[in-house]
């Protein structure tokens, strides 16, 4: 009996194999049969010879008339929606089609492989880096001195693309001269707050100054309801560096002091001043104040607190409105708003800058990166492509537009591409008024992530603010002391 | 069954003429073990010698890797944090065996005297090994949760303060151990029946005779029979402890305050989050002398008896 | 399980007396105690599965939902793409499980039988693999996987970037070598005069006559390799290759708390299954 079920259960797993490979080849596959129905636009598949200033927004790149000079190239990208959201993977293969039809032949094949720094060290071991693929802003430095990233300087000298984008952010993804990246979107951080929940505590504006935050926080805790009157991340990884850097900024944090560069090499200045005053208020608002949520929050934790009504307050970078709004369609979105964050014992609020921007593998053929090039251009600029994006909004819930998000573009583009962005906006953008003028009218600076081993430091830090936020008995300028000295050892005097 | 202690012991047969024939034996049979050598070259020798390679090197991916003498060892030694992970796991260890070692010995032991029920008591305390321990975390989480979770509602809605299990320095560790009880506990219970199973009734029949009470035939003679079991199991818990990674990077990420920081969990995040393979080796070296030392004293005590732990 | 030893430490007629009735009835006081901590975690999920995505953070013992939401665990079922992420679990399992056998019967095999010059070696070999838990040499390994020595192809997001590793189980090795040893030797004997093929001998006798530990052994490796966390997070990068473990540990950022809680308790049932199957081979314990 034993040995009949031994013989069956060992066929059941061999035919589970060879079904398993065949099965695993089919979907690797972008299937191209996906309907195509994309709007009858067959010209623009001819270089465009002059920019057509009829759409709404002005075409930017000359589309060539084919990529690679025809010959068959394959290439991966990143930023294709996961299967949980079946609507955008029919999007997203769709556009694939629309590029496919244009040069047809580009095989894209994507992943869904989102970028965190902790995992992409992984990929790059693993020899597994897409042809295109993204970063936060605080890593292309990192991705050029590894030697990880393509020089895409002559694509964009022949589309005039340093004219389009933001130059601050441009700098970021240029060395030496040399473009290395295209910026995919950009954040700066803010607060978003619970209107009802202020109102009903009898404010009807958010904090202006820290202070004013701590007492407002206090007034809004309700233990017994479940509320914090105010959140950031705390889970002591590197995003709990993040959003402790973002407060520290407010304090009068200045990225270049975070490491200081000289000629002798780096030296971390994180230990004491404005840091040490932003940790101290942290750890009042923990131990004195009791204001912040009992549990270490990582980033979704943090989003949901504020989607669920269990924070009123919380540091967050604009563009998680949009993932609060895929990922609770239910939670009631017009009672959010977003302000600058309060401002600190200068008087200034600042606003940590960050975001992402794509790159391809060093180890693309340079017919690869062209192809990967056009095609993260095609997406971000084609204007038939942004309105259907925008359009599909409608009849799609995970296109959510009017997230209050940073410029990226300038001039007329920019100008162009926002009026067209409040045109099909689904979110709230009267309750992100307060963030926006502040943004415009420079009474918010911006600064920055820190540059120089920027992740590493995040994650350092992270774990200090994970001891101040859970042991009442810690001391923070000597935690921070420590933290800054092994950083150095570790990481700082590792640097070439 | 013996030969497993000492294969070289076999019984030796005469040795047999070595005709062309014994020669192409020989070979056919090393063609059966190539699969098994190759495999066990490429996925266990190779890297285990690369780890120790590595810790001698600045390993680059896309450059050439560089000697550097002893230096990943000095920075790993100049951490504090290695010597907290350290004592992390042996604070675990000690919690892991105050609370959970004994809990499978009682719980057999309880068990085995049930004349009903036995099985059915079984199936449960195994049913959480067999879930995986990632799905299991994310439900503990859950329970342990500081706001609203169930486990703080259970304790106020009979009188007991809310506590912080997993954001607490004190507490992290034990709530820790107490899941690892609950997912473990199933296998070990499963042992010691087996073993308990394995005692003869009649040694009972004869203490019970002489006039030993049920407690005293559990002292002298339950416990001294099952002591090599229980030797085993004390191993391989540390063994399992001391390789802490997946609860700490799922429920605490090292938090609070470092407290759950193991040499595991600090190995990937040097490795796999800020690519210093060259200091990650190192630990994996540590993590090798430490953990070596007690594998060993446990596989021979595994082959010192007539069957292995599996 | 009591089919033949009647009595454990007491004697029948102890366990009839008032005193041993006591006892008894304490110790099935403790285990039915233990048995509702142990299920409570299985039971939670449940019913958090069955709440709204607010309602799973209200404060206070509502371990029943107002209203129960059914439709969650289709919900969960359908967007975390479960079949998938099932399969997936199966295969790499079935696979390694699969890999280890062949690779530990063989070797045991060639140990237990064969026995040719220098498979004393071999054994001490092996022994040393016992020795050294993965975790230590888990980055070369990783890299290792990420470019084969020799052959330069890379086996991350493949599934035999976790087959191969798991093929190695040096304690499936031993237990199997134990297993073939006690085959007695007439049957081999027997065998040889009829002139059976050591190919022959292995596949008509050896295996055969050691199915039912080797099914055992596969049953324990499966569910090992089911709930495997680390090797597959670094292995499986595309999402639609991941196991269970790791999908659904991917999966927390994207998703509201009670779609999770629908999806981990869906997560279990298998194992829950498994449990009650496993049930009728436990008798023996875990030991060989």
């Amino acid at each position: 009996m034993r040995s009949k079920l031994f013989v069956l259960s060992t066929l059941v797993l061999l035919v589970t194999l060879v079904l398993s490979a065949c099965g695993s080849s089919a979907t690797t596959e972008a299937a191209p049969e996906v309907a195509t129905e994309a709007p009858e636009v067959e010209e623009t598949t001819a270089p465009v010879e002059e920019p057509a200033d009829e759409g709404p927004l002005p075409a930017v790149i000359a589309f060539p008339a084919e990529i690679a000079g025809g010959s068959p190239v394959e290439i991966t990208v990143v930023q294709k929606p996961a299967d949980s959201q079946p609507e955008a993977v029919e999007a997203w293969e769709a556009q694939v089609a629309r590029f496919q039809e244009m040069y047809p032949n580009v095989t894209i094949t994507g992943t869904d492989y989102a970028y965190t720094p902790d995992s992409f060290a992984a990929l790059v071991a693993g020899n597994q880096v897409p042809t295109l693929f993204e970063v936060y802003l605080t890593d292309p430095g990192k991705m050029i001195e590894q030697g990880v990233a393509a020089d895409l300087t002559s694509i964009f000298e022949a589309q005039n693309l340093d004219q389009v984008f933001n130059p601050d952010i441009m700098s970021i993804a240029t060395q030496d001269g040399r473009v290395y990246g295209i910026p995919r979107f950009a954040y700066a951080m803010g607060l978003a707050y619970n209107i009802s929940m202020l109102n009903a505590a009898g404010y009807d504006a958010p904090p202006a100054t820290w202070e004013e935050l701590a007492v407002m926080a206090q007034a809004l805790t309700d233990r017994d309801a479940g509320v914090a009157g105010f959140s950031f991340i705390t889970d002591g990884s590197g995003a709990a560096g993040w959003h402790m850097t973002t407060i520290a900024y407010n304090f009068g944090l200045l990225n270049t002091d975070i490491v200081r560069q000289s000629d002798t090499g780096y030296a971390a200045g994180f230990s004491e001043g404005p840091m040490l005053e932003a940790l101290q208020f942290v750890y009042d608002l923990r131990w004195t104040y009791d204001v912040l949520p009992r549990e270490n929050l990582n980033w979704g934790t943090n989003g949901e607190a504020l989607a669920t009504g269990r924070a009123a307050m919380v540091v967050m970078a604009g563009d998680q409105f949009t993932w609060i709004r895929q990922t609770y369609p239910d939670a009631p979105i017009d009672d959010y708003g977003f302000a600058p964050l309060p401002a600190g014992p200068n008087g200034t609020s600042v606003s940590l800058v960050g975001g992402n921007i794509a790159m391809v593998s060093a180890q693309a053929t340079p017919e690869q990166v062209e192809a990967a090039v056009y095609w993260r251009l095609f997406t971000q600029f084609d204007p038939d492509e942004i309105v259907a994006n925008f359009e599909s909004g409608a009849s799609n819930p995970t296109v959510v537009v009017g997230a209050p998000t940073l410029p990226l573009y300038v001039g007329d583009y920019e100008a162009a591409l926002e009026a067209l962005q409040a045109q099909y906006a689904n979110l709230p953008v009267a309750n992100y008024q307060l963030f926006l003028d502040a943004i415009s009218s420079g009474q918010a600076s911006m600064q920055p992530e820190p540059l120089i081993a920027g992740q590493d430091f995040y994650s350092a830090l992270g774990a200090v603010v994970s001891t101040v936020v859970n042991d009442q008995s810690a001391d923070p300028a000597a935690i921070l002391l420590q933290t800054a000295d092994t950083f150095q050892t570790n990481v700082l005097d590792q640097l070439r | 069954m013996t030969t497993l202690a000492n294969p070289s012991l076999d019984t030796p047969s005469p040795r047999p003429p070595r005709s062309r024939n014994f020669w192409k034996k020989q070979a056919l049979s090393y063609l059966v073990i190539l699969p098994t050598l190759l495999i066990f070259a490429v996925m266990t020798f190779g890297p285990i010698l690369t780890t120790i390679v590595y810790s001698f090197q600045e390993v680059n991916l896309t450059r050439a890797s560089e000697w550097v003498g002893l230096h990943n060892y000095v920075r790993m030694f100049g951490n504090p944090l290695f010597y907290t992970a350290w004592k992390n796991i042996a604070v675990f260890l000690i919690i892991s065996i105050l609370m959970g070692f004994m809990v499978p010995v009682f719980l057999a032991l309880m068990v085995n005297e049930l004349r009903h029920f036995g099985r059915f008591f079984q199936t449960i305390v195994y049913l959480p090994s067999l879930i995986p321990i990632a799905v299991a975390l994310l439900v503990w989480r859950q329970i342990y949760a500081p706001d609203g979770g169930v486990l703080n509602s259970l304790l106020n809605s009979i009188g007991l303060p809310a506590q912080l299990w997993l954001q607490n320095p004190d507490l992290a560790k034990p709530a820790i151990v107490v899941i690892m009880t609950w997912l473990g506990a199933g296998g070990s219970v499963l042992i010691y029946l087996s073993a308990l199973q394995e005692i003869p009734t009649e040694i009972y029949e004869a203490a019970e005779l002489d006039g030993f009470s049920p407690w005293q035939r559990i002292w002298y003679i339950t416990l001294p029979l099952i002591s090599s079991r229980m030797q085993i199991m004390l191993l391989l818990q540390i063994i399992v402890v001391g390789q802490v990674f997946t609860e700490p990077f799922i429920l605490t990420t090292g938090g609070p305050a470092n407290s759950t920081v193991t040499p595991v969990l600090e190995l990937y995040r040097t490795a796999f989050e800020r690519s210093d393979f060259g200091l990650a080796s190192a630990w994996s070296v540590s993590l090798l002398v430490v953990l070596s030392l007690f594998s060993i004293v446990y596989v021979r005590l595994s082959l010192g008896r007539e069957s292995i732990q599996y | 399980m009591k089919a033949t030893a009647n009595r454990g430490v007491m004697s029948i007629v102890e366990g009839r007396s008032l005193k041993g009735r006591l006892v008894l009835g304490l110790f099935f006081a403790i285990l039915v105690l233990t048995g509702i901590i142990i299920i409570f975690p299985f039971f939670f999920s449940f019913t958090a599965g069955l709440k709204n995505s607010t309602e799973i953070y209200r404060p206070g013992v509502n371990l029943w939902p107002a209203s129960p939401d059914w439709g969650n665990y289709v919900e969960a079922w359908r967007r975390f793409n479960m079949t998938r992420m099932f399969w997936n679990t199966f295969v790499v399992a079935g696979g390694g499980v699969l890999a280890q056998l062949v690779v530990s019967s063989l070797a045991a095999f060639f140990l237990s039988r064969l026995k040719p010059i220098g498979s004393n070696l071999v054994m001490v070999l092996i022994l040393i693999t016992m020795t050294i838990p993965r975790i230590a040499y888990l980055v070369p390994l990783y890299m290792t996987l990420a470019k084969l020595p020799f052959i330069n192809t890379s086996l991350i997001n493949t599934f035999w970037g976790l087959w191969l590793p798991y093929a190695v189980n040096p304690f499936m090795i031993l237990v199997l070598k134990n297993a073939f040893d006690s085959i007695p030797r007439q049957i081999y004997d027997a065998a040889e005069v009829d002139g059976a093929t050591e190919t022959r001998i292995f596949l008509q006798f050896t295996i055969p006559l050691s199915a039912s530990i080797m099914l055992v052994l596969g049953l324990l490796s499966f569910i090992g390799l089911w709930g495997d966390f680390l090797l597959p997070l670094l292995v499986l990068r595309d999402s639609s290759m991941q196991t269970v473990s790791v999908r659904l540990f991917n999966l927390t950022r994207d998703f509201p708390m009670n779609l999770h809680m629908a999806g981990s308790f869906i997560a279990m049932i298998p194992p829950m299954f498994a449990a009650i199957f496993l049930q009728r081979y436990m008798k023996g314990g875990l030991t060989f």
